[in-house]
């Protein structure tokens, strides 16, 4: 069976009624003529954190919006414990959604905007100053209430505005690019904090994002996401190692493409690309045999001839980066690129550089229906 | 800009869902109180005085017309008035765009309390701007009265009542702080790399100036331009009292016509024809304000502003600011002192007694007047009719400002926005007249309500208050309404936690505008004024045209007692301005 058919079982066995948590099926949404959502459809279970990652524009803000109530989906449904949520207000929901720029209330100071969803449940003032002091202790800023949000720091905003929607316990929190306005170093390190904020106060959770680097770092399963549609579906290693399409590859920063064609003999199968005629075993097979593409892994390539493929090429030029350097090599007219670690002794630009691979490891691959 | 054609077919695309019930319908609801009152108030009476100059009299349909084309004094009327406004927004702009651009680029001390100080002199009733440069430059003013001293002259030397130039100063006096606020604002916000930018490609401080921070000021020249165009083309008070017979304006003659001649259907075609010329300003307006409008980042004072460094231009600043003070504030402090004495015209020379007198003779009712009405009482009347305004104000220009803020709406709000302006553009002498004519018989005789003044005023103040309200209300990111829906407040809490605390400020700023405007108005209460209720301006009015020293100084009384009340307000305001831009 293939990674593909699989994410279509997966999406084939959603359905409202036996499903703790959020259900989202089937949901289409559009404005004006532009199809913001075509049909998706995920799960969240209670306690889970999914991660929605796709590029800027594929529909994630909308989808959160239709999960939020802020937008009515044409069609579809989106469901509670099994309940369906359709003409629900967005205050009667119990959801909790951290908007990319935090939304926070310029009017009311950090104590006010944390308590403001708990002065709408109804909470006395001793719980509410107590429940304050305790989120305020999670994310890290306590003895902050009185100063003004006028006056926080990007980080400090982003905290506040997570400490506000965590507040009142909503059923499910729904993150919209949190990080996204913070330059790198933070959001790197938040990017950490944030995960475990979450898991440590057992918060059902989506996170939206277009940083697949985020992704894998706080959620449990990842929902793949482009022009409106559900892509693909799983843990973070998983979709790192077995990407459905050639565009989840691509997204996910793996772009050495080879067209390909697989040969069946009696020997077994074979897969043959410009750099050379490659062993495939069953797993690896897509489809029929035919015109198909290869996608060849940039951590899967030895500079060396220890593998048991091998192929030349030219090194066109070394990017460094750190801790990795990434080789952009020419071979048989493809631009391919590998990344090494910078320790490593790299060949110079013009040098001709033999590289090889296990095909087991580094080849996959899809085919045509699949691009 | 998108044609008119294009514009009504994405509103008939928004308005058949909402015909059918759908979410949009509660957009339509906010519409309908502002759009009843001003098709009931401010059309239909636009239409009964068409209806009038048109159906007419016994030579028919086009006779007042023929009488306007017959009768060369009229087309100089017009031609006068068209000549005046035009030399008063010429004269206004060179006094005012230097200190927009040092209110804009620089960072001066007490920059808050000059921007207040221009400010009251506009929200000044005409008729006390009128009466302050009389007590200041008039026969009886100061300047006459101390050259005739100095010179030992039996006549005032100075004439500046009943002429040209009366009329041009005032205009300046009235309107500049338009062009300090309008364009003074804009140029604070104007990102200043821009000008650095040509800078460093080579251009010069002239160059610079021309090719690029005119150019991109020029929308906000333009708008201001023409707002003080408007007030110039549609001034009442002013031209009445300061121009004297020889310098009427369409307004002034609006008003003779009615009032003096009772020839209403000529009246109605000149406020027809007034009513058309503003119409084609406004559109060439917003044709040439999309052409000009560039889309701009703007950013907040503190990174515009600099300090005023160097003596020269320390020197020069100041002493510019000081002319405009000084003309801004003169004629105020003329009519406060002048209020505070009598004066003696003596063989040996002028003598000042200090005196409480015409204060003190606004309690009196000399001549025991069986319809007397004590001047006190008017002001009594006035401060009501200014609080009923406030509130219909307030009542029908929130949901209006609600309205044209929804984004979801926004193809129909640019429809929506320039009716409300409408008002903004006609005399107020037209708003009178049409009150008149329109609301005369059942079931809308409303001639003996006392509703009918504040709604007149309601007509007035209402583009004021929307566009008081309407930067507040779409600085609220709807961000901030989803963010509290989704923390559990329902639709009422949001506006109670939410838009009200963010547009307070706003909405005390658009009450004082209204209350103030009320307080003032007198081109439409002169005219549908009862004569047993005068407002405070009807009432200095007649003291003015009255003769005798004790009249003059009970109107100078009455004007210091109007102007402090309406300063006040003012004062109010500026305390209460909304927060500068990037505050948020």
């Amino acid at each position: 069976m293939t990674v593909h058919s699989a994410v279509e079982e997966h999406l084939s066995e959603i359905d409202c009624m036996e499903c703790k948590g959020l259900t989202v099926s089937q949901v289409y949404k559009r404005f004006g003529e532009q199809v913001a959502l075509d049909g998706i459809s995920f799960q969240v279970a209670s306690g889970e954190i999914v991660a929605v990652l796709g590029p800027s524009g594929c529909g994630k803000s909308t989808l959160l919006g239709v999960i939020a109530g802020l937008e009515k989906p044409e069609r579809g449904e989106v469901c509670w414990d099994g309940a369906s949520l359709n003409g629900v207000a967005p205050h009667r929901r119990g959801f909790g959604l951290m908007f990319q720029d935090y939304a926070l209330f310029p009017h009311q100071d950090v104590y006010e905007n944390v308590a403001f969803g708990l002065r709408m449940t109804g909470y006395s003032t001793e719980n509410m100053r107590a429940r304050v002091e305790q989120v305020l202790e999670l994310v890290g800023l306590p003895g902050f209430p009185r100063r003004d949000v006028n006056t926080l720091s990007g980080g400090e905003a982003q905290r506040i505005a997570l400490a506000r929607s965590l507040a009142p316990a909503p059923r499910l929190l729904m993150l919209d690019e949190p990080l996204g306005a913070l330059d790198r170093a933070l959001r790197e390190r938040l990017m950490l904090e944030l995960g475990e904020i979450l898991r440590n106060s057992r918060q059902t959770a989506i996170y939206v994002t277009h940083d697949q680097e985020e992704a894998f770092a706080v959620a449990d399963r990842i929902v793949l996401m482009n022009a409106g549609r559900v892509l693909q579906v799983g843990a973070p290693a998983e979709l790192y190692r077995h990407p459905a399409s050639v565009f989840a590859a691509r997204f996910l920063g793996m772009s050495n493409m080879l067209p390909g064609r697989q040969l069946s003999s009696a020997q077994g199968d074979f897969i043959e690309t410009p750099l050379g005629v490659f062993p495939l075993s069953a797993r690896q097979k897509a489809g029929q045999s035919g015109s198909c593409t290869v996608l060849l892994r940039p951590d899967a390539i030895m500079l060396n001839s220890a593998g048991a493929c091998q192929f030349q090429g030219i090194v066109q030029r070394i990017s460094f980066r750190g801790g990795n350097s990434r080789v952009f090599v020419e071979a048989n007219d493809l631009q391919l690129e590998f990344e090494f670690p910078s320790s490593m002794v790299l060949p110079a630009p013009q040098q001709i550089v033999t590289l090889s691979f296990e095909p087991e490891q580094a080849l996959q691959v899809f085919d045509v229906s699949s691009q | 800009m998108r044609s008119l054609a294009a514009r009504l077919k994405s509103v008939a695309k928004h308005v058949a869902p909402m015909l059918r019930g759908d979410k949009g319908s509660r957009y339509w609801l906010l519409w309908a109180a502002p759009l009843a009152f001003l098709g009931l108030f401010y059309f239909y009476p636009l239409l009964k005085i068409t209806a009038v100059s048109f159906g007419r009299g016994q030579s028919g349909v086009v006779a007042p017309f023929v009488e306007f084309l017959a009768t060369p004094s009229l087309w100089k009327i017009l031609g006068f008035t068209i000549w005046q406004a035009a030399l008063s927004t010429g004269l206004t702009l060179l006094f005012g765009l230097p200190g927009a651009y040092l209110l804009a680029r620089y960072h001066l001390p007490g920059r808050n309390l000059i921007l207040a100080m221009t400010g009251v002199s506009f929200v000044l009733p005409t008729l006390v701007v009128a009466a302050a440069f009389n007590a200041l430059l008039g026969p009886r003013g100061w300047v006459n009265l101390l050259l005739m001293q100095l010179f030992s002259l039996n006549q005032p030397p100075l004439h500046f009542v009943n002429t040209f130039g009366a009329i041009l100063v005032a205009h300046v006096f009235y309107n500049t702080t338009i062009i300090l606020r309008v364009v003074g604002d804009f140029w604070a916000h104007l990102d200043p790399r821009l000008g650095q930018a040509a800078r460093v490609l080579g251009a010069n401080g002239w160059q610079t100036l021309r090719r690029v921070t005119l150019p991109l000021l020029a929308p906000a020249i333009v708008s201001a331009a023409l707002l003080v165009f408007i007030f110039d083309f549609t001034s009442f008070g002013v031209a009445l009292v300061l121009g004297g017979p020889r310098f009427a304006t369409l307004e002034v003659e609006i008003y003779n016509q009615t009032v003096s001649l009772f020839n209403l259907p000529l009246a109605a075609v000149l406020s027809l024809i007034q009513l058309g010329c503003t119409l084609t300003l406004m559109v060439m307006y917003t044709r040439l304000n999309a052409r000009l409008a560039r889309p701009l980042s703007l950013r907040p004072r503190a990174y515009t502003q600099h300090r005023l460094i160097g003596w020269r231009r320390q020197l020069l600043a100041w002493s510019y600011l000081a002319a405009l003070l000084g003309l801004l504030t003169l004629p105020l402090v003329g009519l406060a002192t002048r209020s505070l004495a009598r004066i003696e015209l003596l063989p040996t020379g002028i003598a000042f007694h200090p005196t409480l007198e015409y204060y003190r003779e606004l309690t009196v009712n000399r001549f025991n007047a069986l319809f007397y009405v004590s001047p006190l009482t008017s002001v009594a009347i006035s401060l009501g009719y200014a609080l009923t305004t406030v509130a219909l104000a307030l009542v029908l220009g929130l949901p209006a400002a609600w309205a044209l803020t929804n984004r979801r709406q926004a193809a129909s709000s640019q429809v929506f926005e320039p009716l409300l302006m409408l008002p903004l553009g006609t005399s107020a002498v037209t708003l009178g007249l049409g009150f008149i004519v329109a609301l005369d018989r059942p079931p809308l005789d409303l001639r003996a309500s006392p509703l009918l003044i504040p709604l007149a005023h309601t007509l007035v103040a209402f583009p004021f208050v929307v566009r008081s309200l309407t930067p507040a209300l779409s600085s609220i990111k709807p961000r901030l309404r989803q963010a509290a829906a989704l923390l559990g407040a329902n639709p009422a809490q949001v506006f109670r936690f939410i838009d009200l605390p963010l547009i307070g400020r706003a909405l005390f700023v658009a009450a004082i505008f209204a209350f103030t405007i009320s307080l003032g108005e007198f081109g439409a209460t002169a005219l549908v004024a009862r004569p047993e209720y005068p407002t405070l301006p009807v009432m200095i009015y007649r003291f003015i045209s009255q003769p005798g020293a004790m009249n003059y100084g009970k109107a100078l009384a009455l004007s210091v007692i109007l102007s402090m009340i309406t300063a006040a307000g003012m004062l109010a305001i500026e305390r209460f301005r909304i927060a500068d831009i990037g505050e948020f």
